[in-house]
């Protein structure tokens, strides 16, 4: 039987997980979305409330599975959930919004584990029409959180944008598989057995 | 329509029937009413649950079932349930003009199902028809 | 001295005054052929020195050295020089040295000067505005806020541009602000991006002065300006992250050209993006922070890279 693979997208309402999703995935995007009552907060009509869910058919057969999570903090319980098992996590931050350093180190903060595996990358949107806060701001915030990931800015409604972000997060996988690799001398460590994860 | 905008009036009479929902069923433990997109309006919770987060679930498991109805063409879900050692909660929509609520049932164990579903369709019905008549009078409900 | 004004530069150890008059006399007369100034300096500064065979050793100089021989009838007599240098001989020399690799070791002479200048005022950041300036273009730095702005005319923004952008080591000097001359700063910039290309610019006369081959490279933040080049530098950065390592083993690692991998990691330097330290260092250790659930577990460790090239063939991006 034919493991999972699975790439999250996660981050603020309105950042664009259901749009990247969209711009990639082979099939129609299984959404569920709801009517947003916080248009204070998000100015669009509908807002996802479980997950979106797309995929793409790999040569072995296998399915690449792309999930988005719900992006308020009040879901904050299914980001677990989808983010079991994923071979990486993109974490899309919307400059428009009143605080996206603070969204930043919110899902940085979720998704820790991937970050420091090296298995995250962050995608910045509409810093043409909101340079601020810059990049550099990023790499500071990062720095604080002692964290050294790749931050992109992308328009996630550009299919060549998205597959420029998923490029970077495979390559961070590659290599520290390469590295792990190097430091294991073993290609196949039986702790590192499929089955020994869940 | 946002929750935070709802008027007091409005919450008042959700408040009472959520509580009316939770006193005429013996074993009910908790009612939440909340937003299709997972925030409170109304909750009762005799346990330790936190009404915010079951709010934000309850969203996102109705959504979730409807999801799941449609994609194995089963037609429109009625209700979602969760069967637990501990006890139960049922999950469904409230039916309105506009499909803005949802509501939640938390029940012991021990609780006749069908009564459960029963009453709580009948919460979600009047709920429904308290927010349709808000709506009605609401020039601007969005 | 700023050596950026002489095309090449000698001095002399251990010949004597009359000899080095003798030898100058030739330079004069030959150096009027050649393609720019020569000019004498101490040895410490030369390019080339001309070395008595029975001067000390000469330490401290990677000056290419010009022997002497005295001829062995007149050891005695100062005038007894074997030449070279005579004329023909001394013409050949400077020649090759502004044909060959002299010239351009003047030149990456130059530009190692301006990179350890500006890093050293960035590092610092104690110092007031400066402005750096050569062929007509300027800008105005502002260590302590990491900022630069473009002054004068929108001709000089382009010739600057054109110079980093196409990686020429610039002809560029350091000097202090007037005051006044504050008054025609335009809006600031981050001076990341500028360090990046200087970095960049750099890569032909090799790795950064202060750097050694040995040193480990160790990332401290995303390079986020990697988009702008060289070609390699996503896949560097990403190697990079994963751990440290030196400059050749992070080439290998990534499977480019050791140039491109020079390139990157002087611009990730000079931006402050990679920090370079001592093999020994224990910050040269791979940081090894390795969470139990680390994604790559999934899959099941060995096929990884199989997976990951079905999933580029998928979505039709380069590997």
């Amino acid at each position: 039987m034919s493991e999972e693979l699975k790439i999250l997208f996660a981050g603020a309402m309105g950042a664009g997980k259901t749009t990247a999703i969209r711009a990639i995935s082979e099939i129609p995007p299984i959404s569920t979305e709801a009517s947003n009552s916080d248009r204070a907060e998000c100015d669009k009509e509908e807002t996802t409330v479980a997950m979106d869910y797309g995929e793409i058919t790999l040569a072995t057969g296998e399915k690449l599975r792309l999930y988005g999570a719900p992006g308020q903090p009040r879901f904050q319980f299914m980001w677990p959930i989808l983010a079991a098992g994923a071979l990486g996590a993109v974490v899309l931050i919307d400059n428009s919004r009143a605080d996206p350093l603070g969204d930043l180190e919110l899902y940085l903060n979720a998704f820790r584990p991937l970050a420091d595996a090296g298995a995250a990358v962050v995608g910045i949107g509409r810093m043409d029409s909101f340079p601020r806060p810059t990049l550099e701001a990023y790499m500071e915030r990062l720095a604080k959180l002692d964290v050294v990931m790749p931050v992109i800015p992308a328009d996630v409604r550009r299919r060549d944008d998205v597959l420029q972000i998923l490029e970077v997060l495979l390559q961070q996988i590659e290599a520290m598989w390469a590295h792990d690799e190097t430091v294991s001398g073993d290609a196949n460590p039986g702790h590192r057995s499929p089955e020994a994860i869940s | 329509m946002s929750a935070r905008v709802m008027p007091p009036e409005l919450v008042a009479a959700f408040d009472d029937e959520i509580r009316r929902l939770h006193g005429r069923v013996s074993g009910v433990i908790g009612c939440v009413l909340a937003t299709t997109d997972g925030r409170r309006v109304s909750a009762v919770v005799d346990n330790e649950a936190d009404p915010q987060r079951v709010s934000a679930m309850v969203g996102s498991i109705v959504a979730l079932g409807e999801t799941i109805g449609r994609e194995v063409m089963i037609g429109r879900t009625q209700f979602v349930a969760v069967s637990a050692v501990g006890g139960m909660v049922l999950l469904q929509r409230v039916p309105a003009k506009r499909d803005l609520l949802v509501v939640g049932t938390l029940a012991r164990h021990n609780t006749n199902l069908g009564i459960l579903l029963h009453e709580t369709g009948i919460a979600a019905e009047a709920a429904g028809r308290t927010l349709d008549e808000w709506l009605g009078r609401d020039q601007r409900p969005a | 001295m700023d050596i950026t004004e002489h095309a090449l530069t000698y001095g002399f150890h251990g010949v004597a005054e009359a000899e080095q008059a003798l030898l100058q006399g030739m330079i004069r007369r030959i150096s009027r052929r050649l393609p720019g100034p020569v000019t004498h300096v101490s040895t410490h500064h030369a390019q080339l020195v001309f070395l008595d065979d029975a001067a000390p050793p000469l330490i401290g100089s990677d000056a290419r050295l010009v022997r002497l021989v005295r001829n062995p009838e007149g050891r005695q007599s100062p005038g007894a020089l074997r030449m070279p240098p005579h004329v023909t001989e001394l013409l050949d020399i400077f020649s090759g040295s502004f044909g060959g690799g002299s010239h351009e070791r003047v030149r990456c002479g130059a530009m190692q000067s301006l990179v350890r200048s500006l890093h050293d005022l960035f590092r610092t950041r104690d110092t007031p505005q400066a402005l750096l300036e050569g062929d007509g273009a300027s800008l105005i730095l502002y260590p302590s806020d990491r900022q630069f702005s473009w002054a004068g005319t929108q001709h000089n923004k382009q010739l600057l541009s054109e110079i980093f952008g196409a990686q020429r080591p610039p002809r560029l000097d350091l000097r202090a602000l007037g005051a006044q001359e504050l008054d025609a700063c335009g809006e600031r910039h981050g001076i990341e991006p500028l360090l990046w290309h200087m970095g960049l610019a750099h890569a032909h006369c090799g790795l950064l002065p202060w750097v050694g081959r040995d040193d480990v490279l160790r990332m401290r933040a995303w390079p986020y300006l990697a988009g702008q080049g060289p070609a390699a530098a996503m896949r560097l950065a990403t190697t990079l992250r994963a751990r440290p390592r030196s400059v050749a083993g992070l080439a290998d690692a990534a499977c480019v050209p050791e140039t491109d991998a020079v390139a990157f990691a002087n611009a990730a330097l000079l931006c402050g993006f990679v920090v370079a330290v001592a093999p020994t260092d224990p910050l040269a250790l791979p940081g090894g922070r390795k969470p139990e659930d680390a994604p790559m577990k999934v899959s099941g460790f060995a096929r990884l890279p199989g997976i990951l090239g079905a999933i580029r063939d998928a979505l039709g991006v380069r590997s």
